[in-house]
């Protein structure tokens, strides 16, 4: 394990037409870390696969007993995450419940 | 009870409901036309649907409506019930007792929201059978639709978007709900790019069926689409209608079917548990006055002491019967058990139910029902035969399944009896000899035989089934029972059937004891399982093997100042308290004899737990602590010994 905590950013898209790479991407720094923060103030567009992403990424760190945490959740992001009322799996309720 | 949750209300309600509308289906096989029926089934239904819609849970509201809408056209007969239909509500029952009983943590399952899905499809289709069915007119105000919407796992490759789906119907009225179903997501290993979600769309619009349909046009072949009409009646009146409902369910307007529990309170067990402990310090507290007023002269203080223990007595016997409830309601539970079983082995089982209303602790019922289903569940499963070995056994075809509870010497015993085809001696002994059990050449009553099957980690079972077969073998019911301070026997006729018989205190608070004396030490037996007591006399003092003879008989006999290693020499006349419990009798030899005393029991803590002999203990009238003993308890200690 290289360190506890990292930070990664996710740059551009997050739709089915990348998932698969940030997957890959998310996957390998969950492995070798116990905390994970996700800066999303880099995406431009995301669809439901993408947001089907973060809910994966989630599910997998409680199953591995690691924590991720998701950051700068811009309104690309959040206008999904609020009508799919995800929020709560994703650890956002702060985020949406200041909106509100 | 003001600070009760008003959900656990509505789960406690609901539950009494299904109950009721189970009792009811299973009653409408055979009375098909019965409208009093119908009309409880309805009822229910109809009542669950409205509290229900009072606490939002959508879920359950969606489904029951369905339910209700089914129900609705029995009602008006245009449908019947038939024993299919009647299967398909018993299974609707139970998939909305699994929606209430996770109504507060949400933890469904997928294999129930599954199972949901394929009852609604049914439903529907039974909906569909009817002519006036079909489509559901296109209505000009706005309505409450639901959309379950579920998407094939190529529906993102195929540039399908859900959310983009979803946030079209917001053009067609109002989002009030989507709900994400999450619960086939799997983790960061599986592929990213097929679809894993699922949803539920709660929409408020005055758009027709065909017109929401349209907007899943594009997207028909991978996208699945559920539409749940919007409800007939509107929301509003729906839940003004149900609040007296829900008041009404369980009193004064008590339907058919609920009519033999009587009117009844709802007490919270904590209360009652603490009114029985206060009754308990009422019964030494008075006994302690009784001792004291015996021992001063005055006349009247005695006379007023002997009043008040009999006026305790009578609060202490009332107190008991609050916690009584008849265990009939656990019998019934086993038509529906007996009815899906016999389906699933392809077994005709008929089962008949005495002693209903035979009455015993609420705690004891609780626990009895795990153990009792298992036995009734091993009597399906190997005790009655198929129907073909029954004909070639000259056997009607029928199979007798028989419950029973009744009273009997401060007990209440319990039968589970079948005609099957009894133990199959062979084999147990076979098995008992493979497992170590007993030695290959041991020769052995064919009752010691039967009594195997209650041995730790025996099964005879060929066959693993769903039904038994789980790992849990009688060992662990005899283990439940005993814990009970209860005990289990079975009789066996090879060919003929077995019976079991379960023998339970009727309550596990207080017992009518006799008190004993060794040394400076006091102990309780149960009254009721005190036979007799006669003198240890000089003719019985050479019996060194533990067995005395009592009138021809041979009893074996046990010293309480051996067992309880209590101090100094035994009494010049000792005496024999001879005990019985079952079929068996044993002696226990004592000091002093001291009489009746009713006796609360307290449990002992865990650094005593483990003392033979010992059930619990009680506090005197004097303050002095007395143990109460475990009668059946002793009785396995001295055979061990003597075998």
């Amino acid at each position: 394990m290289d360190t506890a905590a990292k930070r990664v950013a996710i740059e551009g898209d997050l739709t089915i037409y990348t998932v698969r790479e940030w997957r890959d991407c998310l996957a390998r720094v969950l492995d070798s870390h116990t905390l994970l923060e996700v800066d999303l103030a880099g995406v431009e567009q995301c669809d439901t696969a993408g947001v089907q992403l973060l809910a994966m990424l989630k599910l997998e760190a409680d199953a591995q007993e690691r924590e991720v945490v998701f950051r700068n959740v811009g309104p690309s992001v959040l206008d999904l995450v609020m009508m799919f009322r995800l929020h709560g799996l994703l650890g956002l309720s702060g985020v949406v419940a200041g909106l509100a | 009870m003001t600070h009760e949750n008003p959900l656990h209300t509505f789960i406690a309600e609901a539950r009494d409901l299904l109950r009721a509308m189970e009792d009811a289906l299973l009653q409408i096989e055979d009375a098909p036309q019965d409208a009093g029926l119908i009309n409880e089934i309805f009822r229910a239904a109809h009542t669950i649907k409205g509290s229900a819609g009072l606490f939002g849970l959508e879920r359950i509201v969606g489904f029951t409506h369905v339910l209700e809408s089914l129900l609705d056209h029995v009602r008006e007969g245009a449908l019947a019930l038939d024993s299919g239909r009647v299967a398909l509500l018993l299974f609707c029952g139970d998939h909305i007792q699994q929606l209430v009983d996770h109504c507060e943590d949400g933890a469904l399952s997928p294999a129930t929201l599954t199972q949901g899905e394929q009852l609604l499809q049914r439903l529907q289709a039974e909906l569909g059978t009817l002519a006036r069915g079909g489509d559901a007119p296109a209505s000009a105000v706005a309505a409450h639709w639901r959309l379950s919407l579920r998407f094939e796992r190529e529906a993102y490759r195929n540039g399908i978007d859900p959310y983009a789906q979803i946030a079209y119907l917001a053009k067609l009225g109002q989002l009030l709900h989507v709900e994400t179903v999450t619960s086939g997501l799997p983790g960061l290993a599986a592929d990213p790019e097929e679809c894993h979600l699922g949803f539920e769309v709660a929409l408020c619009s005055a758009a027709g069926q065909a017109e929401i349909e349209a907007a899943f046009e594009f997207a028909r072949d991978d996208c699945h689409l559920r539409l749940l009409p919007p409800d007939s009646m509107a929301p509003a009146a729906d839940a003004a209608v149900a609040a007296p409902a829900v008041a009404a369910a369980g009193s004064a307007q008590a339907p058919r079917g609920t009519a033999r529990h009587g009117a009844t309170l709802r007490v919270d067990v904590a209360k009652m548990d603490h009114h029985i402990n206060l009754v308990g310090e009422l019964i030494v507290a008075s006994a302690a006055a009784r001792v004291a007023a015996a021992r001063s002269d005055a006349a009247a203080m005695r006379e007023a002491a002997e009043t008040l223990a009999q006026l305790v007595e009578s609060v202490r016997d009332s107190a008991l019967n609050l916690r009584m409830v008849p265990i009939g309601a656990t019998f019934e539970r086993f038509k529906r058990l007996v009815r899906d079983a016999s389906a699933e082995l392809g077994k005709d089982i008929a089962l008949t139910l005495r002693g209903g209303d035979t009455e015993l602790d609420k705690t004891v019922v609780e626990r009895i029902a795990d153990p009792l289903t298992h036995l009734v569940r091993n009597a399906m499963d190997h005790g009655i035969e198929t129907a073909a070995l029954r004909r070639q056994r000259n056997k009607p075809a029928t199979g007798q399944l028989l419950l029973e509870a009744y009273h009997d010497a401060g007990h209440i015993v319990i039968e589970v009896s079948d005609d099957g085809g009894g133990l199959d001696r062979e084999r147990i002994l076979r098995k008992a000899v493979e497992r170590g059990l007993v030695a290959a050449d041991a020769e052995l009553a064919p009752q010691d035989i039967d009594r195997l099957i209650f041995q730790p980690g025996f099964s005879t079972a060929e066959a693993v089934s769903t039904l038994s077969g789980r790992g849990v073998g009688m060992d662990v019911v005899r283990a439940n029972i005993e814990a009970l301070r209860g005990s289990v026997s079975v009789d066996s006729v090879p060919g003929q059937g077995s019976l079991v018989r379960i023998r339970l205190p009727l309550t596990l608070a207080i017992i009518d004891g006799f008190q004993v004396g060794v040394g400076d030490s006091t102990y309780v037996i149960p009254l009721e399982m005190v036979d007799e007591c006669i003198e240890l006399g000089p003719g019985h003092q050479g019996a060194a093997d533990g067995c005395l003879d009592l009138r021809g008989e041979v009893l074996p006999f046990r010293r309480l100042r051996e067992q309880f290693r209590v101090a100094g020499a035994a009494a010049r006349r000792e005496s024999v308290v001879v005990v019985r419990y079952g079929e068996r009798k044993a002696g226990l030899v004592v000091d002093r004899l001291m009489g009746e005393f009713q006796t609360v029991i307290k449990p002992l803590g865990r650094l005593f737990g483990g003392l033979p002999g010992a059930s619990g203990f009680t506090i005197l009238g004097g303050g002095d602590v007395a143990l109460i003993l475990d009668i059946p308890g002793l009785m396995r200690q001295m055979e061990a010994r003597h075998a």
